[in-house]
């Protein structure tokens, strides 16, 4: 084990040497790899797979989840549909014993938060994922044709997407350089969830390793078909394909969501903490993508032949193509001005840092997603919900490990306290308000007499 | 509530309902098909109407499998109603009640047949819907006004004045952002438009209440994925050009509600008309096979293929099956959805049942994880119940090409359309299918590059029909490749044109 991270921490070390060349690399390096070494964790599979037991039993919020997962359903009232717990289906996936692979156990369902706790406790899965409401409950699969009737609208973004654009780490390794690129992501769409969906309770929850995942619980969310589903994920989508066929759209001229994306988020991470941890202008493979994407070859040399043997930092870089590219777009006489300059620099930034969701997972009612206060099996950290307000800071270095609990060095305290305060405190009042209504409503009908 | 399907009392003989007659329909263009027609109809009518019903929607099915869309998919559709009786006006446009009724009384009657299934489900809604977008754009604006209204389809908000003056910028760059609408403007204009006009006319535009409605973002989903819309709290903005949208999904919200109902009718249904009506329409979507090849040679020629036959006539076999012929006899095994596709294939070129038992035993047992009571136990069963001899029975048609297009394999597949598959996902180049064709085929260069372009711009089956022209010397399949097995058979045609069955004969004896 420890012989890989020494072979990755080499290579890496080559590739950055043959890019920046520059002296003052090797300090920036140090305390980057400093960081890698936190965030992955000093903590080895078996001892996470030892501690799970214990977890379970002591730490795991099993109530407060299934709980979540009623939509008030649970509550001692009149309106609430006391069958809407037990035909959610669960799915645990077990370690096989001989430690290669992985067992799904799907179409898990519980009547109360009581016996879900019990299951979890007595079964210790590796991790525990949530699927949807269905007609039925999921057990009787064999005698009932069962289809997805309801589930809360998740998204799934993961730093594996964002491999080209970084040059800190690559595949599931992440830092504290890299990690904005997530923070982005939870900024744009929370704000378009809101204000765009008009979404009030988002449960955004860290991934455990290189990621997030967010549940849109509000009732309206949970009954979109999945053709509305597909088209939220979709409007998020603004930049879409791979590599070279990476495309962006929607940004000449920008549709007003995008826009704020822009406005409010990109313009600033860009100058402020992308450029100066990623240092991409610096990198000439990297710098060559990015002048590859003004679509203008005479620029694109300019700049490269200025950029040459030059000590400018990525950010007085990025000035300076901002200033040619302004330039360039002044109307000259007898020359024809090239259009595609106009949005080539926010075409850039949007390239590169614009949130990159997995539709496929937002799509379909009934894919099922790990759920929130799960352990990544090789980090042991516990994932735990964010504060999508207070996102950038963050620090997936700091979320406690299951092992971190088992000594008592750690407690669950705050992530609980994220979990009621930025979501389910106001999803609950609000279920309450629901039910509330519905009576008065039945009320209402019941008093002209109306037939329900 | 069974009202609502009133024709089906009609087969019921319910005399009362005789004297309300005359269907009318909503529009009298277009239907919504609120309410079925309740004159009383023979039961030969019924499956009559019922099978043009399923023949029309399957022409549809098929034209968009094989990559038509817009005018070439109108162009069908219309053909295909025309062929059938089924437009809903006469040649002067004016609204034709008989052809109306039966348009409803077939659509009624599929629904009901469409409800047992899902996938049939799925298939009647998404193919009805598309009917219903073509016909739609037939309407003039004012057709298409007094059909939203008569159909309830026009209880959408409008925008205020105040709402629209206070986010007339966002709205305008709303509508310089949407394509449609700058194609709509640029195609408007006489000379170039140029950036500043364009904008100001946006601006225009915007500040216009009258242009403004506001519905759920839900109701219109391909414009919120396009991003054709402004979206504030989940209230949708949208021009009222782009209203057409929102009357196709509550269309289909509709649509997929009275499936559920019809899915509750045909229970009830089922005993009342245990004799004739209901066995009528199980048997709808089983009757499935090649559109243009049906009454031609089907696939009931069961006995005229033999197992050496197989290998002898490989030249006649369309690409898909080549590709799991070879997979079989390189692996000895195939997953799933390549053993139904290729067995039920073989039935239709005429393998009988002992011969396939004893072919694909052969063929498995070579490889050591398969043994002889392996084979029995696992895999006999699918073989006989391809060919109706066990579970449900039913003789199983083999795939049409729309099916093995719409299959999904993975990577340990080998079947689907390899004109789709290998040009999709990681092959999206289509460079493996040029070689395949080039190399394997032989298939000169020039005309390898034109297949690939065709497939890759999602034409498949036109792919396939010019690969099958390249490998006969230019003979052309004339009602397009529909079926794999069909392709065989125009094969068998031209490569060994016997006189009537002989053709396939012959390779049977040669054995
Ligand atoms: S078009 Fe039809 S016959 Fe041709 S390869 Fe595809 S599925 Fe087979
Ligand atoms: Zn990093």
């Amino acid at each position: 084990m420890g012989s890989t991270v020494g072979a990755r921490g080499a290579e890496r070390e080559q590739k950055r040497a043959k890019t920046h060349g520059e002296e003052d690399d090797a300090t920036a390096m140090s305390i980057d790899e400093q960081n890698k070494e936190n965030v992955s964790a000093n903590v080895s599979a078996s001892d996470v797979r030892a501690t799970m037991g214990n977890y379970y039993r002591n730490f795991y919020p099993a109530e407060a989840l299934f709980k979540w997962l009623s939509h008030g359903n649970d509550e001692r009232h009149a309106k609430a549909d006391k069958t809407y717990a037990g035909k959610r289906e669960f799915c645990f996936v077990l370690d096989k014993e001989n430690g290669d692979g992985e067992i799904f156990c799907r179409y898990q369902c519980f009547e109360d938060a009581g016996r879900f706790a019990r299951e979890v406790r007595s079964k210790n899965p590796a991790r525990i994922e949530f699927g949807p409401v269905m007609n039925a409950k999921p057990a009787h699969r064999h005698s009932v044709k069962l289809h997805s009737v309801e589930r809360e609208l998740v998204f799934d973004i993961d730093m594996t997407d964002y491999d080209d654009v970084r040059t800190c780490c690559k595949d599931a390794q992440i830092c504290g350089k890299c990690w904005p690129l997530m923070t982005i992501a939870i900024k744009i769409l929370d704000a378009g969830l809101r204000r765009d969906f008009g979404f009030k309770h988002l449960l955004w929850v860290y991934s455990g390793r290189r990621g997030v995942h967010c549940w849109v619980s509000d009732e309206r969310a949970r009954k979109l078909s999945d053709e509305a589903r597909a088209a939220v994920a979709e409007y998020f989508a603004v930049v879409k394909g791979q590599g070279k066929s990476r495309r962006v759209y929607s940004i000449n001229p920008m549709h007003p969501s995008v826009k704020r994306a822009y406005d409010d988020v990109l313009k600033k991470y860009w100058i402020e903490t992308y450029l100066p941890e990623q240092r991409i202008l610096e990198n000439n493979a990297k710098l060559d993508q990015v002048l590859d994407l003004l679509e203008d070859q005479e620029l694109k040399d300019e700049l490269v032949d200025e950029f040459n043997g030059s000590k400018m930092s990525s950010v007085e870089r990025w000035r300076v193509i901002e200033e040619r590219v302004m330039q360039a777009r002044q109307p000259k006489q007898g020359v024809k001005r090239n259009y595609t300059l106009d949005f080539a620099l926010e075409k850039i930034i949007f390239w590169h840092i614009y949130p990159r969701v997995d539709i496929e997972v937002s799509k379909h009612m009934n894919h099922l997603l790990k759920g929130p206060f799960c352990v990544h099996p090789k980090t042991g950290r516990v994932c735990v919900p964010m504060d999508p307000a207070k996102a950038e800071f963050f620090d997936p270095a700091a979320v406690p490990t299951v092992i971190d609990l088992d000594n008592g060095n750690k407690t669950l305290d705050e992530a609980m306290r994220t979990f009621n305060e930025t979501f389910w405190n106001a999803a609950e009042a609000e279920n309450k308000e629901r039910l509330t209504s519905l009576t008065r409503a039945a009320k209402a009908a019941n008093a002209t007499g109306m037939d329900f | 509530m069974p009202s609502a399907f009133g024709v089906l009392k009609s087969a019921n003989a319910v005399a009362q309902e005789r004297a309300r007659s005359k269907y009318t329909g909503n529009a009298a263009r277009l239907d919504a098909y609120a309410t079925p027609p309740t004159e009383e109809r023979s039961i030969d009518y019924l499956e009559r109407c019922a099978s043009d019903r399923y023949a029309l929607l399957r022409a549809i099915d098929d034209a968009r499998s094989g990559g038509k869309k817009d005018e070439e998919l109108k162009k069908v559709i219309r053909e295909e109603e025309e062929r059938r009786e089924m437009r809903r006006t006469n040649g002067r446009g004016e609204f034709d009640e008989e052809n109306a009724s039966r348009d409803a009384t077939g659509h009624f009657l599929l629904r009901l047949a469409s409800s047992l299934k899902e996938e049939h489900e799925r298939w009647f809604v998404e193919n009805e819907l598309e009917l219903f977008k073509y016909r739609f754009g037939e309407l003039s604006e004012s057709g298409k006004e007094s059909f939203m209204k008569t159909n309830g389809f026009d209880d959408y908000g409008a925008a205020s004045e105040r709402d629209v003056q206070e986010h007339k910028n966002e709205l305008r760059d709303v509508l310089m952002a949407d394509f449609e609408f700058r194609k709509a403007l640029k195609d408007a204009s006489v000379n170039n438009l140029k950036l500043g006009e364009f904008e100001r006319k946006c601006a225009e535009e915007a500040r216009n209440a009258k242009n403004w409605f506001v519905v759920g973002f839900e109701e219109v989903s391909p414009l919120v994925r396009t991003r054709r819309a402004y979206l504030i709290g989940g209230r949708a903005w949208i021009r009222k050009e782009t209203l057409d949208q929102l009357v196709f999904g509550r269309f289909r919200t509709r649509l997929s509600l009275g499936m559920k109902k019809a899915k509750e009718l045909f229970k009830q249904f089922e005993v009342a008309e245990a004799n004739r009506l209901a066995p009528l329409l199980r048997a709808v979507h089983n009757k499935r096979s090649g559109r243009a090849y049906e009454g031609r040679r089907a696939y009931e020629g069961e006995g005229t293929m033999s197992i050496s036959g197989i290998e002898q006539t490989q030249d006649s076999f369309p690409l898909c099956m080549r590709q799991l012929h070879n997979a079989l006899k390189k692996k000895h095994h195939l997953t799933h959805g390549g053993r139904r596709q290729y067995q039920l294939y073989l039935k239709g070129i005429g393998l009988p049942l002992d011969q396939a038992l004893v072919f694909w035993k052969t063929e498995f047992t070579k490889s050591p994880d398969c043994s002889a009571e392996k084979f029995e136990k696992d895999y006999s069963y699918g073989i006989r119940h391809a060919y109706g001899r066990e579970g449900k029975r039913v003789n199983y048609t083999p795939h049409s090409c729309g099916q093995c297009i719409n299959a999904t394999p993975g990577e340990k597949d080998s079947h689907g359309c390899p004109f789709r598959t290998m040009t999709s996902g990681g092959n999206k180049n289509g460079e493996a299918l040029h070689e395949l064709l080039t190399k394997s085929m032989k298939i000169p260069e020039d005309a390898s590059i034109k297949i690939v372009d065709k497939a890759k711009g999602m034409h498949y089956q036109i792919a396939c029909g010019m690969t099958f022209a390249a490998l006969h010397d230019g003979k052309e399949i004339e009602a397009g490749v529909h079926t794999p097995h069909q392709y065989f058979h125009e094969s068998r045609n031209i490569i060994a044109p016997a006189p009537g069955e002989a053709a396939v004969a012959t390779a049977t004896t040669a054995a």
